[in-house]
């Protein structure tokens, strides 16, 4: 195995194939740094590009792109407040307020550190879990992915906004969002009327960019202010990489708690960030600073989300089950290639996945010092006014709503969600969590409906779904007492 | 206070009749179909009861929002003024100007009128001088034509004239 790890290595580093994936951290790059574009577009956008291509170039690209965008896209999640992808929502809640006071190179800079260590843990587990996953993953059925799924946005939920019972409300609003279109499990259109458009639901990313751009952007204009309220920002790139080193055990769990929850379909990117940060939350002593600026809210969802693709990559490449968006469309991807994914990837195709999990360690070193060396010019975006900012971000993101269906009908959501958006922000209402809740609805509609068609009832006695159940009661009603007393203002 | 717990009541209202729509929408689908948005939508309106509730309580607590600076998910500054006095009188001038923009997208396309709107906007409310107007509006324009050309992207063309078609 150790041999033939450095002969991917090899195979990674020809030039031929290292300008592929060097171009792959660059699309990364941009794609995360575009509030509400993600990794499925990235992956989208590369996917027709690799038609013909060497193989263990093509995924060189695709896994250099998938790596890059969760170090990239805390841009925008700290500078002004829109999470570059699903997975840095949780960075905005204590990213976004240290930009504010001024502090934004801080915060970047332990985001930076904290990704790359995440990153680097995320390879290395995955290439040593690979001989001994399939047990695990495979021990996972239905209800206890429903149930997992469940305890996830019952985490969610709590850990977002100032109210409890707001934060399960939004979850709720987005899954009932997600309802919109066809049915999974019946030829049946919800919701539509006699729109076309709704058919097939609302677009992830005109969902985001509505929710979270366009109540940004109002309030901005409206303040007449810029993202920062302070004028220079400080410098404090050494303090953050000290910050880093300083919660180095916090990186550690957070990294393994990616990896794991990575690992797990359907949870994966847009639930890790906040069970990351709510372990921060309540393994730390002092709780008073989160949510106000803490450098530990963004430390602990940035190394993360980065670790997530190591473990997201564990039942795509064993299972062919892809553990979140960006993986199922890597999944295409493989598959385009000629590469079945299976237990095939550890004995014919053993170079190609080490090649994966070369390129995710690379990618994320390449990615991370990138973002270091881009730091102090995009940093500086967030002093400029909005009103001379705010009309080139409304025309791209305007462009790339469009891009989602090429109908009216994109515009006319983006902003009926953008006005949604502005009155939920109005009224102290959290979005994050509808967003969550939108993109979990598939896999929690379709394992219910799995769960009840494939064991009836009786999958309710079942031990795990059992424990699991109480879990997320116990949760529920720990998180509520807690905000009541005024402890999980968060 | 009193307008902004009307406001926030109101808004709990229109939600729950929003759930209460798609639950008796949702009675007309195959079982399968009207299981998750029945269960869902029932949950949304029991706990928007409880949260109207809880919102009243909160605001009639002797320490109530007034003392606190209520930060929201601690994305921009949520506070509990009014949302339609001085606040939406604030924001009116800038949906005006998202209006003209979807206006002129729908009368001319999105290229004529994000040029339009970008050199309107940067003069008239950004107060940016014409050189650096002009720089930005065609770097945005070079970049619109650049991903249009890799990527093979679309926008939305005119109704009635649109010189990019």
């Amino acid at each position: 195995m150790l041999a033939a790890s450095f002969d991917a290595l090899s195979l990674i580093l020809d030039p031929s194939r290292l300008v592929f994936m060097l171009l792959g951290i660059s699309v990364g790059l941009v794609v995360g740094i575009l509030p509400g574009l993600g990794g499925v577009v990235g992956m989208s956008l590369l996917l027709p590009f690799i038609y013909g291509m060497d193989p263990h170039a093509a995924t060189a690209m695709l896994i250099g792109m998938a790596a890059v965008i969760a170090t990239a896209d805390t841009f925008p999640s700290i500078l002004i407040g829109v999470p570059g992808s699903a997975g840095s929502q949780a960075t905005i809640l204590d990213g976004y307020p240290m930009a504010q006071q001024g502090k934004a190179g801080r915060a970047l800079s332990a985001a930076f550190s904290a990704s790359l260590i995440g990153g680097l843990i995320g390879a290395l587990v995955l290439f040593a879990i690979l001989p001994i996953a399939r047990p695990v993953v495979l021990a996972f059925k239905s209800p206890h992915l429903f149930m997992l799924t469940v305890l996830g946005l019952c985490v969610v939920g709590l850990l977002a906004g100032k109210y409890p019972f707001r934060g399960i409300l939004a979850t709720l609003i987005g899954i009932m969002i997600a309802m919109l279109g066809s049915a999974p499990s019946s030829v049946t259109f919800r919701f539509v009327g006699d729109s076309v458009y709704l058919m097939d639901g609302i677009p992830l990313s005109i969902l985001a960019m509505g929710l979270f751009a366009v109540p940004e952007i109002i309030d901005l204009l409206a303040d007449n202010r810029a993202v920062s309220k302070v004028k220079e920002i400080s410098s404090g790139w050494k303090d953050g990489v000290r910050d880093t080193i300083r919660n180095r055990w916090l990186v550690l769990r957070s990294a393994a708690l990616g990896v794991a929850v990575g690992a797990i379909p359907g949870l994966g990117g847009s639930v890790v960030d906040w069970l990351s940060y709510g372990q921060a939350v309540q393994s730390s002593k002092d709780k008073s600073g989160f949510g106000k600026g803490d450098v530990r809210g963004v430390i602990a969802p940035e190394s993360s989300n980065n670790a997530k693709e190591g473990g997201a990559l564990i039942p795509t490449m064993l299972f062919g089950i892809p553990g979140s968006g960006t993986t199922a469309v890597l999944l295409g991807g493989l598959i385009l290639l000629g590469i079945q994914p299976g237990p095939s990837m550890l004995t014919t195709d053993l170079s190609i996945t080490l090649t994966i999990v070369w390129t995710l360690a690379l990618a994320n070193v390449v990615g991370a010092f990138a973002c270091f060396l881009l730091s102090r010019p995009i940093a500086r975006l967030s002093t400029i006014p909005a009103a001379k900012f705010a009309p080139f971000l409304l025309i791209i993101m305007l462009v790339g709503a469009f891009q989602n269906t090429n109908q009216w009908g994109d515009l006319v959501a983006f902003i009926v969600i953008g006005m949604f958006g502005w009155l939920l922000k109005s009224y102290d209402w959290p979005r994050a969590p509808i967003l969550i809740g939108f993109v979990l609805a598939p896999s929690i509609e379709r394992y219910l409906t799995i769960s009840a068609s494939r064991y009836g009832w009786s999958w309710l006695s079942d031990p795990i779904v059992i424990v699991i159940g109480v879990l997320a009661v116990a949760v529920v009603a720990a998180g509520v007492c807690a905000k009541r007393k005024g402890l999980g203002e968060t | 206070m009193i307008q902004r717990l009307r406001e926030e009541l109101l808004f709990i209202v229109v939600l729950i009749g929003l759930m209460g729509m798609a639950l008796f929408m949702a009675a007309g689908y195959p079982f399968n179909a009207r299981l998750m948005p029945q269960v869902v939508s029932s949950a949304v309106m029991f706990l928007l009861i409880v949260e109207g509730v809880l919102t009243i309580r909160r605001f009639r607590a002797p320490h109530s929002v007034d003392d606190t600076k209520v930060n929201g998910e601690h994305v921009g500054n949520a506070g509990i003024e009014p949302i339609w006095g001085a606040k939406f009188r604030r924001t009116a001038p800038y949906l005006a100007w998202l209006a003209a923009l979807y206006l002129g997208i729908y009368l001319i396309g999105l290229i004529a009128s994000a040029a339009i709107f970008t050199v309107a906007f940067c003069r008239l409310v950004g107060k940016m001088r014409w050189f650096a107007t002009l720089i930005g509006t065609v770097l945005l324009m070079a970049a619109l034509f650049g991903l249009a050309e890799a990527f093979n992207m679309h926008w939305p063309v005119g109704y009635f004239f649109d010189p990019f078609r």
